[in-house]
């Protein structure tokens, strides 16, 4: 099953701290978004590996974009 | 010659002899504001200014303050006159978008709410045995806005400026300090872990660029006595959105606002004469002002408790606390504090919404009360 | 020093303080109370009719998404 994460807030990404292929579990942090003047940590939204990474570093998002998908572990 | 040699010497020594008590103090809290802005990082660009005009007016023989003192005429200009609050906040609504509380319109009630503190502050100022219009400076520290609670006290309350100004932004700073723990208090394991979707976009740009001129409209038929306040905010706002004006938008949020800033943070500080600031009433009016923010809290999380009743559990009471003027700090609260009971809460921009509309809040709830204030006959 | 900025400040505000005195007897527990409920109620009231209005606004202008991503 596939779990795409979308983004919650407008922001730039800061840090993404996970790779394609890498195994996460629910509630990990796996991404930095600075908005509005703050660092804002995204958690995983399920465990699995990670399938696709659609953001990089400084990259400019709004909400509802596209980060990443996750194949879920069931 | 010995003594026009005495004479010389004694001008120099002049200060020293008439130091008193209270302005070796007084230079001792500007120090203090100076820590508080530089090192601890409180609302800098104000206590900085503050604490220094604080220092400057408390060095005896010096007259800053005095009707030709350089202090004075800074004061005159643009304190007597409003005018620096006011083009601060042309800068302020400049600077800001208020798009999150356009999507959702419900929003402006807990704005309102946050700004309850304000009126029950002004209740139990009155109870403890302020005079009305001194009840009102210090229930206003409530709107949690610089420039609202400049704008108010240096004309009702003058005397009680540097007291009112010194509590005002110094809390905004402590708001993440204040508000998480009344806000856990006041809510439920169920409440806070919400999660709130981030909304559609829904608002045109037609919208965003005829919300100023209708609120102002509106806010100045209501409440005629805060127009200067509403009228100022929203002019930076429609120049904003309307995209027209780049430069006169970009020098009013950046250039004007950053120079009427300094020149009104050093006003203020030279109001902070020893024998005004040093009484007891100025502990009390920090305290009160504390309170008001506690309230203010309080009451917005309460307005949101019932809200997520009413709507059936969609809104989280934490957006609540976000009602508040102090911006952006407490949308910044709220979000750490949502996504803390549930990481995959991210509460970001319903609490902008919040918060940018507890702006809006603060400057009717000041604009109502005088309004009130003059229909009684009070001013 | 500061008393004197009041006093100096002009006709206007020395006039108010002298009318005030001669018939504004009102005490301070009507005062409390009245401005705890129309202010408060008033602010309440006031941000409530504006959160109308931009319901209404939104409704008149709703969001077109080609037009906006133009402009």
């Amino acid at each position: 099953m596939k779990v795409e994460l979308t983004s919650p807030i407008p922001g730039k990404i800061m840090k993404v701290l996970v790779g394609v292929g890498e195994a996460v579990n629910e509630d990990d942090e796996i991404m930095k978004i600075e908005s509005m003047k703050m660092e804002n940590p995204i958690y995983a939204p399920a465990a699995g590996t990670i399938e696709s990474i659609s953001v990089k570093e400084n990259d400019e998002v709004e909400v509802d974009d596209l980060l990443l998908v996750i194949k879920a572990a069931d | 010659m010995l003594e026009a040699f005495t004479n010389g010497f004694s001008g120099l020594l002049a200060g020293f002899m008439h130091l008193q008590i209270s302005n070796v103090v007084m230079v001792i809290v500007g120090c203090v504001l100076l820590y508080l802005g530089i090192k601890k990082n409180f609302e800098p660009l104000l206590l900085v200014p503050i604490g220094f005009g604080c220092i400057l007016v408390n060095i005896p023989l010096a007259d800053l303050m005095e009707p030709h003192g350089f202090l004075r005429t800074i004061y005159d200009a643009g304190i007597m006159t409003e005018l620096f609050p006011l083009l601060i906040f042309v800068g302020i609504g400049a600077m800001t978008d208020f798009t999150p509380v356009l999507e959702n319109p419900v929003t402006f009630l807990l704005g309102a709410a946050g700004q309850c503190g304000i009126f029950l502050t002004l209740a139990l100022a009155l109870a403890l045995g302020f005079n009305e219009l001194d009840a009102v400076a210090i229930g206003v520290i409530g709107a949690c806005d610089g420039p609202t609670a400049i704008y108010v006290t240096a004309k009702y309350a003058p005397h009680l400026l540097g007291a009112v100004s010194v509590a005002a932004y110094s809390y905004m700073s402590l708001v993440p300090v204040i508000q998480p723990p009344i806000m856990r208090l006041l809510t439920t394991e169920k409440e806070r872990t919400v999660v709130m979707k981030a909304t559609r976009k829904s608002v045109s740009k037609t919208t965003r660029l005829l919300f100023p001129l209708v609120i102002t409209i509106l806010g100045g038929l209501i409440a005629p006595m805060g127009l200067p306040l509403l009228g100022t905010i929203m002019l930076g706002n429609l120049m904003r959105e309307s995209g027209a004006v780049e430069r006169l938008t970009s020098a009013s949020a950046n250039e004007m606002a950053n120079v009427v800033t300094l020149l009104l943070g050093i006003s203020i500080g030279a109001t902070m004469d020893g024998k005004i600031f040093l009484q007891t009433q100025t502990l009390i009016i920090l305290a009160l002002g504390f309170i008001a923010i506690c309230l203010d809290t309080a009451c917005g999380v309460l307005l949101g408790k019932l809200l997520y009743i009413t709507s059936k559990g969609k809104i989280n009471p934490l957006i609540g606390a976000a009602g508040i003027s102090a911006f952006p700090m407490s949308a910044r609260v709220v979000m750490k504090e949502g996504q803390k009971y549930n990481k995959k809460n991210y509460l970001l921009m319903h609490a902008m919404g919040a918060n940018a509309a507890g702006q809006i809040g603060s400057v009717i709830a000041a604009a109502v009360m005088l309004s009130v204030l003059k229909g009684m006959g009070i001013i | 020093m500061l008393l004197t900025v009041d006093t100096v400040r002009g006709f206007p505000y020395i006039e108010a303080k002298i009318i005030r005195s001669k018939e504004f007897q009102m005490d301070k527990w009507t005062f409390g109370v009245t401005m705890l409920v129309v202010g408060m109620g008033g602010t309440l009231l006031t941000l409530g009719i504006m959160s109308l209005i931009i319901a209404l606004l939104k409704k008149i202008f709703p969001y077109e998404k080609e037009a906006e991503e133009k402009s």
